[in-house]
């Protein structure tokens, strides 16, 4: 799983991209063009729409809703519980 | 066309307003009527005549690319290929200054409360009250209860998703409704527009603030550099055998990491200004407050928005901490550093320890069982005391973390001794020693929240206008002339980024307006901060 995130993770948001759109869009990048990524590997034209549309989303304000849970740690849960019991 | 069916959509299902009332409202003719005299009001040769004529784009990109004074001159050579976006102002204005309305209808009776407090308050209690207004619009998936484990990481990337994903409900008071932590889909925008009512409320300052650069970026990249420091540290030292939930929490951390490292999205928060002109940033949704150290300058910018406000009431300003971010950085280096070193000089001391008694005793004889009291279990200075001063207490913590959390284990595994014992004292030793390594990537996790660390680049805009330009972006379809209204309308970078796709080829729905596309290159290949987004649709686009 961890590895299906690094593989998508670069772009960004798209983590929902298809394999086949996500070698388009390689493709692209290293053609330089759409239409030059396409006639060499025509198979990707069924990534077309999907690719398509990630290039025409915009961008909206959605902000990035964080946490900030800590690490843990055996000795930290084990003296958190010592603490409990001197509240108690 | 497009544009105008938004704006009737976000006064409908914002504000639950109908358009056509609004436009014969006493306040829309106001705005129309100092919008109409504005030219007159203005005229050339004045600096903001100058800036009015110029329009938002390329004011704006002046204005952040060469400072105001070099701007002004160079505007008044200018010849705009774009118009000053007049028009619709008046409209767009009052769409903004009615949403944050019905926001204040979202707030709760407590936070009203603390808008009336803020009037008489004093500066340190105003951020105070500004503190409890972050912490109250945190959505409970954001709280911090529980640790970070793989499980916990990937549910939080599936919550983050979620809520990332688009809904109008997440921008429209009338939508989201009432503040409410458990329920309420608020994003940003719907945050940003409670703060700011919140701010008219309590009679304050109020800027919208769109972070270029994240602060929780740069955690993350300060924290990924400690992890990559203390696994050097455990495997050069031969420190293999983690407790579980370290081991668990190890893994979240890469989880979350790589998450949080490939996503950029673009974000707006609240800056509110405080009674003694500090500014306070209140950012409840990608967590971070704090008060802007004088290094940001945010009045002199605040001001310079102010003085524009009138003729350019879409402009953004670019802002920066002056690099103060990159301190924490080494910072944060110097602090793991000690404290591996710290971990360090107990292995020695444990270096000869054969029981669990032994391991206890390194710990109450080195004082390091005060420090992990501290750091890792949590215990203030004064709990700490009442523990040291009761010999019996102290030793039952030391033998705590010496024998593992079950007892009976450490009497079985000395009674069975052999290989066993041996692997279990190991053991011991491994997990006191790592707590180190737990508090070295713990140390920043809050920084974000305790003002140690703000968005360090951001752009600043007038929030009424700005909330209604996001609202109308986030409701529009499309469709033709939609770009070049907000190039009219706005200078700012998500604008900007939106207007690129017009570069993309004819077939693949792009070309309709060439020229807005090139224009939005055109600034924003000069402006000194790009939001990635942005940077990346250049590159996309071979720009």
């Amino acid at each position: 799983m961890l590895e299906s995130i690094l593989e998508t993770s670069r772009y960004g948001d798209h983590l929902s991209l298809s394999p086949l759109a996500k070698k388009l869009a390689d493709a692209v990048k290293a053609k330089k063009s759409v239409a030059a990524a396409l006639k060499d590997d025509p198979s990707l034209m069924g990534a077309l729409d999907e690719y398509t549309e990630w290039c025409h989303e915009q961008g909206r304000m959605i902000g990035s809703k964080s946490s900030n849970k800590p690490l843990s740690h055996e000795s930290a849960l084990a003296l958190k519980k010592l603490k409990l019991k001197r509240k108690k | 066309m497009e544009i105008m069916l938004a704006i009737e959509r976000v006064l409908k299902l914002g504000c639950g307003l109908d358009l056509k009332k609004v436009l014969r409202s006493k306040r829309y003719n106001t705005l129309l009527k100092a919008s109409g005299t504005l030219l007159e009001r203005h005229p050339v040769g004045t600096d903001t005549g100058t800036a009015l004529r110029a329009g938002h784009l390329e004011f704006g990109r002046l204005v952040n690319t060469i400072g105001e004074r070099m701007a002004i001159t160079a505007a008044r050579d200018i010849k705009p290929s774009f118009g000053p976006g007049l028009e619709l102002r008046p409209l767009v204005q009052i769409v903004g200054e009615r949403l944050v309305k019905a926001a204040a209808e979202c707030l709760t009776p407590d936070i009203k409360a603390l808008a009336r407090e803020w009037k008489k308050a004093s500066a340190d209690r105003q951020v105070e009250i500004a503190r409890t207004l972050f912490e109250r619009l945190k959505s409970t998936s954001q709280d911090e209860k529980g640790e970070l484990t793989a499980e916990s990481a990937w549910r939080g990337i599936e919550s983050n998703r979620e809520s990332n994903s688009w809904s109008d409900k997440k921008v429209l008071p009338r939508q989201y409704g009432l503040w409410n932590p458990d329920t309420n889909v608020a994003n940003c925008q719907g945050k940003t527009q409670m703060v700011v009512a919140f701010a008219r409320l309590a009679g304050a300052r109020v800027v919208t603030v769109h972070p270029i650069r994240d602060a929780m970026k740069v955690i993350c990249g300060v924290r990924r550099r400690i992890y990559d420091l203390i696994q050097y540290n455990l495997r050069s030292r031969g420190i293999t055998e983690l407790d579980s939930s370290f081991s668990s929490s190890l893994e979240g951390f890469l989880i979350e990491d790589r998450y949080k490292h490939s996503r950029e999205v673009f974000h707006v928060c609240v800056g509110v200004e405080l009674c003694d002109g500090r500014w306070v940033l209140i950012d409840s949704h990608a967590l971070n407050f704090g008060v802007f150290p004088k290094e940001w300058d945010v009045p002199t910018i605040v001001d310079t928005l102010e003085r524009y406000k009138e003729v350019l009431p879409g402009f953004g300003i670019l802002a920066t901490d002056k690099g103060l971010h990159k301190n924490i950085v080494s910072r944060a280096e110097t602090s793991a550093i000690d404290l591996l070193t710290r971990s360090k000089a107990l292995e020695r001391a444990l270096h000869d320890a054969s029981s669990p008694n032994d391991i206890a005793d390194a710990l109450l004889e080195t004082g390091e069982i005060w420090f992990l009291l501290k750091h890792l279990g949590g215990l203030d200075d004064e709990k700490i005391n009442e523990v040291r001063s009761s010999k019996a207490h102290s030793e039952y913590a030391a033998l705590l973390l010496a024998a593992g959390e079950d007892p009976m284990e450490a009497m079985m595994n000395a009674f069975v001794g052999g290989d066993g014992y041996k692997a279990y004292l190991t053991k011991r030793k491994h997990v006191a020693l790592s707590g180190y390594h737990c508090i070295a990537i713990n140390e920043s996790r809050k920084w974000s929240e305790e003002g140690e660390i703000l968005h360090p680049e951001c752009e600043i805009t007038n929030a009424e206008y700005s909330i209604a330009i996001s609202a109308i972006n986030s409701l529009v379809n499309r469709g033709a002339g939609v770009h070049r209204f907000f190039l009219e309308y706005s200078f700012d970078q998500t604008t900007m980024h939106n207007a690129l796709s017009e570069l993309l080829p004819a077939w693949l729905g792009g070309g309709r307006d060439e020229q807005v596309g090139i224009a939005a290159a055109r600034s924003l290949q000069s402006l000194p901060l790009r939001h990635p987004l942005c940077s990346e649709r250049l590159r996309l686009f071979r720009l």
